[in-house]
């Protein structure tokens, strides 16, 4: 028997799928209005996941008053009412191999899966993330492709 | 293949530790503490896997599984106080998890056809826990 709890945040932010490695056209006709020159924005909401053995005192996995900050501080500061394209987000991938980022919700969702983790208090651990980008949009995510080198935000760097 | 039915109850409880101070309580449970508890609308989603019947093309036939969740859990917990009306949570809190973990529990051998393999215990629309075999 496997137990683990769901734990949904929300946050808000905008993007532009574009490449610049692609032509103006070329950008438009792969990323059609997601393209657009000023960006837009979603409501988007995060479902962490996590495990771990309930003790038996308090009936918890997880104590929300620990995992609630701890999120706020690892991940939602960092992400919510935010521009994830231009240079704020980067996806640290292959420094040898260098590709534009592309601010997908899979790449959002591949940058704050460290972070999540990060998050997590003593004797938890994250299962997956799901990050809804809008009500038709889900992506799921359990750290298969892991970054090769650990990405921060410009303005949260230590 | 998997079916899943949703079932819904409402109850009442509170995360108290009577060995602690209720200064104690609160710094670990918050308003969870409270003295006369708090409620939710539970949802839950009870999922089976098994064998399409030829015969039915069923995997179970969903008025069995409706009587069997009614009777062992929708009885038991809708409208109760699950500290005070309900034997499941003793030494322990009637958190979500150990919720989830009773539900499974109590459910986990008395179909009459194919397998508990999932049951996703919502406790409100932010929180949910979920047990698997």
């Amino acid at each position: 028997m496997r137990v683990t709890l769901t734990r949904i945040y929300h946050f808000a932010g905008s993007h532009r799928l574009h490449s610049p490695k692609l032509s103006d056209d070329a950008n438009r006709t792969l990323f059609r209005e997601c393209n657009n020159q000023d960006g837009h924005g979603h409501n988007f909401f995060l479902h962490v996941t996590v495990t771990g053995p309930i003790d038996r005192r308090t009936g918890m996995i997880v104590n929300l008053g620990d995992l609630d900050p701890a999120i706020e501080a690892h991940v939602l500061r960092k992400v919510d009412h935010r521009f994830y394209s231009a240079a704020y987000l980067q996806l640290r991938d292959d420094p040898e191999h260098p590709e534009p980022w592309i601010a997908t919700s899979e790449n959002i969702i591949r940058v704050i899966y460290p972070w999540a983790e990060a998050a997590m208090p003593a004797g938890v651990t994250l299962v997956r993330l799901q990050l809804d980008e809008t009500a038709s949009n889900r992506f799921e995510y359990a750290g298969e492709q892991p970054l090769l080198q650990r990405s921060e935000p410009l303005e949260c760097a230590p | 293949m998997l079916i899943t039915r949703v079932f819904k109850f409402s109850a009442s409880h509170r995360y108290y530790d009577e060995g602690w101070s209720p200064e104690k309580n609160w710094e670990v449970f918050g308003p969870c503490s409270n003295r006369h508890g708090h409620g939710h609308n539970y949802r839950l989603e009870v999922s089976i896997q098994g064998q399409v019947d030829r015969q039915t093309g069923m995997i179970i036939n969903l008025k069995d599984l409706k009587e069997l969740v009614d009777r062992e859990v929708i009885q038991r917990y809708d409208h109760r106080h699950l500290n005070l009306d309900v034997g499941d949570f003793a030494g322990t809190q009637p958190t979500t998890e150990q919720i989830a973990v009773a539900i499974w529990t109590r459910l986990q051998d008395k179909l009459p056809v194919g397998e508990l393999a999932r049951i996703r215990l919502w406790e409100n629309d932010d929180l949910y826990a979920e047990v698997s075999a």
